[in-house]
């Protein structure tokens, strides 16, 4: 869950929840089970990011992945530091932010911990302070990240006496999930989150209170993926593109001329009206609102198309000048 | 320099009949032919409304979906074994379709083609048959799972804002959680994991849309990002 203000608290826990009888978890024909506590891939599975899913006889037999799911985790950070029972207290943490599963290596139960590569919430706000430090203090909010079965927990907590239950519903149709939220909290899973989750996530939480009921859903997805990679690229990161359609579209309005100080200070400082709005209407062929309307019906070529850059010679001046010359002559 | 041609007579006849008429004719022929008399006040705009028709009739043959299919098929379904073609015929017509309703929706029609060629280009680029034929089952489904997502994103919204009951919501979400699941089969038969993992929450996202819907319990966290930022609005 992400919320402003907050402090990073890691847990690491539940580890013997799932694991030692070799079930499956994830999506239906998912290609790995848990023995003990590592994760063992399957001959007919390939890498899904850091997932893994049935892709069929990809995998040579025997191959394993590069990297190998450990036991389930509960990550958590919060502000108050009222962590739930169990978790542990933030004296506790590793001082230095760390990439999990890259540099956390130094921690006893190292071997606990999942593999998968993601930055957790102190390493994002370095990652973003470092980027952006300079136009707005970054908060961490309150995020939280669940291992796979505590994930499902929470979602059966609230679909699970209905026809929606985990079970019944999200495995056998869409096999797992990435996240969802309920009553303000969101929730992350993390056998699905990509190196940059957090720092995405943090992002979104730390957007001026204007932006998103401007700009609306998708042209804030694509920002908030482009501040993510840019900051990831400064830190030299490797970089993962999660929407690239969105980001596409903002890649095409900074195309047309648009400074990028006024998608990062519109981002995260406000005034996205002047910022944004009125630099497309005055600079490109379509208006702020043409473009609103295409991305929210996610009509990314029309978005794109409205943000070339205006023709002068059709501009409503020389239209009119050209009207004035065919009447009466040049 | 533009030649003066006599002072002509007060039209007074507005009918077919009458030397009037036929001089109005050849003030025409005469214009069209460029023989510099000043059109009568109003063409300009008769001819720039004229131009413009012509201009977006013009566009609108673009949309024509048997031209857009003869254009892109040799470029996506060469080399291809025939049911293989077969199968990417199929692909380029869906998505040729899709084209054509995004397209046709703009009063600039072409704009927006050059621009699904353009990036539908740069997809295929270095790819070998058999890779191009399943950059068309991800362009396919990809198109398909961003067009429920636009509706269900819709529909969440209006019911945040209480523009509709609980009732129609979910009356409205079921079919719509119908399609996800369709669609669910759909990406989990692509190849390339990246797209997939990039389309399943896409898919997922809709989906939760949707289950909010009908349940008025769980949302995605987009609709969560909606919802805040219309509490946050002053």
């Amino acid at each position: 869950m992400l919320s402003k203000n907050s402090d990073c608290v890691n847990e690491v826990g539940a580890v013997e929840e799932v694991g030692k009888d070799g079930r499956k978890i994830s999506r239906p024909g998912r290609p790995f089970t848990r023995k003990g506590k590592k994760e063992v891939w399957a001959d007919n599975a390939t890498r899904h990011g850091d997932q893994a899913f049935h892709r069929g006889p990809v995998v040579p037999a025997g191959l394993k992945p590069t990297a190998e799911l450990a036991a389930p985790v509960v990550s958590h950070w919060s502000e108050q530091g009222h962590a739930a029972p169990g978790v542990m207290p933030p004296a506790e943490q590793a001082s230095a932010p760390m990439t999990k599963g890259e540099d956390d290596t130094t921690k006893k139960d190292d071997k606990k911990k999942p593999k998968r590569p993601y930055l957790d919430g102190d390493a994002s706000q370095k990652l973003l302070s470092d980027a952006y430090g300079d136009v707005k203090a970054i908060s961490k909010g309150k995020v939280e990240v669940l291992e796979q079965a505590a994930f499902q927990v929470a979602y059966d907590k609230i679909y699970g006496k209905t026809e929606y239950s985990w079970d019944a519903y999200i495995k056998p149709t869409v096999g797992n999930l990435e996240g969802f939220a309920h009553e303000g909290t969101n929730y992350i899973n993390e056998n699905m989150v990509s190196l940059d989750t957090v720092p995405h996530e943090m992002l979104h939480n730390n957007a001026a209170a204007d932006w998103t009921a401007f700009v609306g859903s998708e042209f804030n997805e694509g920002t908030t993926e482009w501040l993510t990679i840019r900051a990831m690229k400064k830190a030299g990161k490797t970089l993962t593109h999660s929407y690239p359609e969105q980001e596409g579209v903002v890649r095409e309005l900074i195309a047309a001329g648009l400074p990028a100080d006024n998608l990062i200070t519109a981002y995260l400082k406000g005034g996205a009206a002047k910022l944004i709005g009125a630099w497309v209407d005055e600079h490109c062929k379509g208006t702020w609102a043409e473009v609103l309307v295409a991305m929210e019906a996610k009509n990314f070529a029309t978005a794109k198309a409205k943000l070339k850059k205006k023709n002068r010679t059709g501009d409503a001046k020389t239209v009119a000048k050209d009207a004035k010359t065919d009447e009466h002559g040049p | 320099m533009r030649r003066r041609l006599p002072k002509m007579p007060k039209r007074t006849s507005t009918g077919p009949e009458g030397g009037h008429f036929l001089l109005r004719v050849g003030m025409l022929w005469a214009v069209i032919l460029g023989h510099g008399i000043g059109p009568p006040p109003g063409y300009a705009q008769t001819r720039q409304t004229l131009a413009s028709k012509e201009a977006t009739m013009s566009s609108r043959s673009a949309l024509d979906p048997d031209k857009l299919l003869s254009e892109l098929s040799p470029l996506w379904l060469a080399g291809l074994s025939a049911a293989d073609a077969e199968v990417g015929k199929k692909l380029l017509r869906d998505m040729v379709t899709d084209w054509v309703r995004e397209a046709g929706a703009d009063r600039e029609p072409q704009d927006v083609l050059d621009i699904l060629k353009r990036d539908l280009e740069a997809r295929r680029e270095g790819k070998a048959p058999a890779q191009r034929l399943e950059t068309l089952h991800e362009v396919v489904a990809e198109r398909s799972i961003n067009q429920l997502s636009a509706e269900t994103f819709a529909l969440g919204k209006r019911l945040v804002d209480h523009a509709i009951d609980a009732a129609e919501g979910r009356t409205r979400g079921e079919p719509l959680l119908a399609r996800a699941r369709a669609l669910a089969a759909v990406t989990q038969g692509l190849h390339n994991p990246e797209v997939e993992k990039r389309l399943h929450r896409a898919l997922t996202e809709a989906m939760m849309d949707a289950l909010y819907a009908v349940e008025g319990k769980a949302m995605s966290l987009r609709l969560n990002r909606y919802q805040t930022s219309r509490q946050n609005k002053p």
